[in-house]
């Protein structure tokens, strides 16, 4: 195979399925962010820690500044950053994708159409990941989700790329399990709905899932899905299954938004570490609750909708990068409150 | 003085003008992406090589990937990056820039208004820069043009920021000579004019200015472009503009405008004359900015059917530099002058 691939954001999850492409022998090269990770990697390649084994790639690693010298295009570029770096990464890498090629975010958010702005329709697919790991050390990542649990949905949103679905998912394969989507959007605001309950609440509690959730918890989740859940309709995103799951699973469930939870929950498996928004509460850095609870919240007010649970969920989360709060099960009670 | 400032690329140029501004006690973050240059300034602070003098400060310098870490917004970002670079760092620092906050691409080429796109019109103003530095290793630049004779033109690209360039040149006069242009557009093109005539030109034969220019056939080459280039402009509605500090009057009725502008640059640049821009990135092995400025010429002289043949050929032989097909040579002179007089190019 001589697809040229770049994996480009390679922190926990980019380095993931880097390291898997690569082992699967495909031509890949990582470029990334962080110097201190990328000058790991090429000194000692990728560790990849999973619950079964460990994986080591011996990996190409490039920061930014390499790609003006690196005189190639890109058949394939996974963007795997940050939801808030999606813009700036795809004007970043532009002009190296080749006028036929896929630039796929394998991101959370609902940056495809982002994506589709900058590199064209035609250059683009949706993508929803569910892929759970953590880094904060260079070269060194954990992954949770097992490969044989880890899920890519697919798909076009725009006639222009109908049929090419597969060049994407070929590559995705080696990393996971890939369904080809119809409706992709609805999957991505489905993936943003679980997203809402699961990632901001479990970091601003600093726990996890799997453990056993404080008084409230629950309820709480349960609005923020049914929120994000009620401005997704009002945008035309009807609730869709995803993470493998059917339109049966869902239809029998007279919970459907605990169905997705506990699917997830299942497939990250246990033992895992922080999620990706108490990773970056950890980190001191930007996490990514503006552009899922807070697209709940701007979205909700432009259609004079009430999103009070994901407007709390924002600014318990903007409190806390700006340093006024920890990571504290207490957080959950204000977040309560200021919801009313 | 106590605006943040952030400087946003720091090459060459972008080290020179921070050193400048931190020695005068101004609030300054440097953010590069070439993480070895961060790594040695962080350690060893950064070192400025002028004409007549040793620099060296203290500073303040972040990766990329900090950016998401930090918590202030800047009231004023100056972009020094490649012209090549400039929409995504735009995009990158847009949500740390205040909403009254000023981002200006002290760059080559038209891109004030790609900046103006993503931060807003009202948030930007267009500046002309010449200023000529080098940095082959991290933490140590050697600036050839002296504070004397680096110069800005800044402007407004629109009537929402009128009033504010004084801001602006208040903070750049401890880095050169600034001056407030009424058309900056027209001034930024005819800076391109001097680049489409020096850069690709001089870096293509491999040589410094001081040698490039003695080279036979080239001064006829660089007023070729420059004439290409300045009657491009024209039908794009810039009108001649003294830049470098040129005098309206210096300019005023005479027919050699460009070779004006050029003996202007070469008396600036001095006995000091290092490799340009280009050159550096053909030694790099990195994209040079020929597309932005020769290659702007050629796609916008099509447009009007106007022919471009020298700066087509520049266009194609930095391509073959840059694809590794051809090495920087004053013997390329010749393969330029071939290109140009070849009738279907």
């Amino acid at each position: 195979m001589d697809k040229k691939i770049a994996v480009l954001g390679t922190g926990a999850n980019g380095s993931c399925v880097a390291a898997d492409l690569t082992n699967a022998g495909l031509d890949v090269v990582l470029i990334d962010q962080w110097p201190e990770h990328v000058e790991a990697m090429r000194a000692r390649g990728l560790h990849v820690t999973l619950r079964q084994g460990e994986i080591h790639a011996d990996v190409r690693a490039h920061h930014l500044c390499d790609l003006a010298a690196m005189n190639t295009t890109f058949d394939t570029v996974l963007l795997m950053t940050k939801a808030y770096d999606a813009r700036w990464h795809t004007e970043l890498i532009k002009p190296y994708l080749k006028e036929d090629g896929f630039l796929v975010g394998v991101q959370n958010g609902m940056t495809a159409e982002t994506i589709a702005e900058v590199v064209g329709p035609g250059r683009t697919l949706g993508c929803v990941v569910e892929l759970s790991s953590y880094c904060f050390v260079p070269g060194e990542i954990k992954r949770n989700t097992a490969p044989e649990r880890t899920w890519f949905g697919i798909g076009s949103f725009t006639p222009e790329t109908e049929g090419r679905e597969e060049e994407v998912a070929e590559v995705l394969r080696h990393a996971g399990k890939v369904d080809l989507v119809d409706n992709i959007l609805d999957a991505k605001f489905m993936k943003l709905v679980v997203n809402t309950m699961s990632l901001g609440p479990m970091a601003m509690v600093g726990g996890d899932l799997a453990d056993e959730q404080p008084p409230g918890m629950s309820e709480y989740m349960m609005r923020l899905g049914e929120e994000a859940l009620a401005v997704g309709a009002a945008l035309g995103h009807p609730m869709v299954p995803i993470f493998g799951l059917t339109q049966e699973d869902i239809d029998q469930s007279n919970q459907p938004l605990q169905k997705f939870i506990d699917k997830l929950n299942h497939d990250i498996g246990p033992g895992r570490g922080a999620n990706t928004t108490l990773q970056d509460h950890i980190k001191g850095r930007l996490s990514e609750v503006d552009m899922i609870n807070g697209l709940v919240v701007a979205e909700s007010e432009k259609r004079g909708m009430a999103a009070p649970a994901n407007a709390a969920m924002v600014e318990v989360t903007r409190r806390i990068y700006a340093g006024q709060l920890k990571p504290d099960p207490a957080n959950l009670q204000l977040a309560i409150e200021l919801a009313g | 003085m106590d605006r943040k400032i952030a400087v946003l690329g720091t090459g060459a140029n972008g080290s020179c003008a921070s050193a400048d501004l931190i020695k005068d006690g101004f609030d300054v973050t440097m953010i590069d992406q070439w993480p070895e240059h961060v790594e040695v300034m962080r350690r060893n602070g950064l070192h400025i090589s002028l004409v007549d003098e040793e620099l060296h400060v203290p500073v303040r310098a972040l990766h990329l990937c900090d950016v998401a870490t930090l918590h202030e917004k800047f009231d004023i970002v100056f972009l020094l990056t490649k012209a090549y670079d400039a929409r995504w760092p735009a995009e990158l620092i847009k949500p740390r820039l205040k909403d009254d906050g000023l981002m200006i691409a002290l760059q080559n080429a038209m891109t004030a208004e790609i900046v103006a796109d993503v931060v807003g019109v009202s948030r930007t103003l267009g500046c002309v820069i010449e200023m000529s530095s080098e940095i082959f290793h991290p933490g140590i630049v050697r600036r050839n043009t002296s504070r004397k004779g680096t110069w800005f033109g800044i402007g407004s690209l629109d009537p929402s920021t009128k009033g504010r360039e004084e801001e602006i040149q208040a903070i750049l006069g401890h880095v050169g000579q600034c001056d407030i242009l009424d058309n900056v557009l027209s001034g930024k093109w005819m800076k391109l004019i001097v680049n489409s005539m020096c850069l690709g030109s001089f870096a293509l034969v491999g040589l410094r200015m001081s040698e490039a220019k003695e080279l036979p056939g080239m001064r006829d080459l660089v007023v070729k472009l420059g004439t290409e280039a300045l009657d491009v402009g024209q039908r794009l509605g810039y009108q001649p503009e003294p830049i470098f500090g040129l005098k309206p009057d210096e300019i005023e009725g005479t027919n050699r405008f460009v070779e004006l502008m050029f003996d202007k640059l070469a008396a600036d640049v001095g006995g000091r004359s290092l490799r340009n821009a280009s050159l550096q990135d053909h030694m790099k092995g990195r994209k040079s900015e020929t597309d932005l400025i020769n290659g702007l010429v050629v796609d916008e002289g099509a447009r009007f059917g106007i022919a471009t043949p020298a700066n087509r050929a520049i266009v194609e032989l930095t391509q073959r530099i840059e694809a590794g097909m051809l090495k920087p040579d004053p013997k390329n002179m010749a393969l330029i002058v071939e290109a140009m007089g070849d009738p279907s190019a």
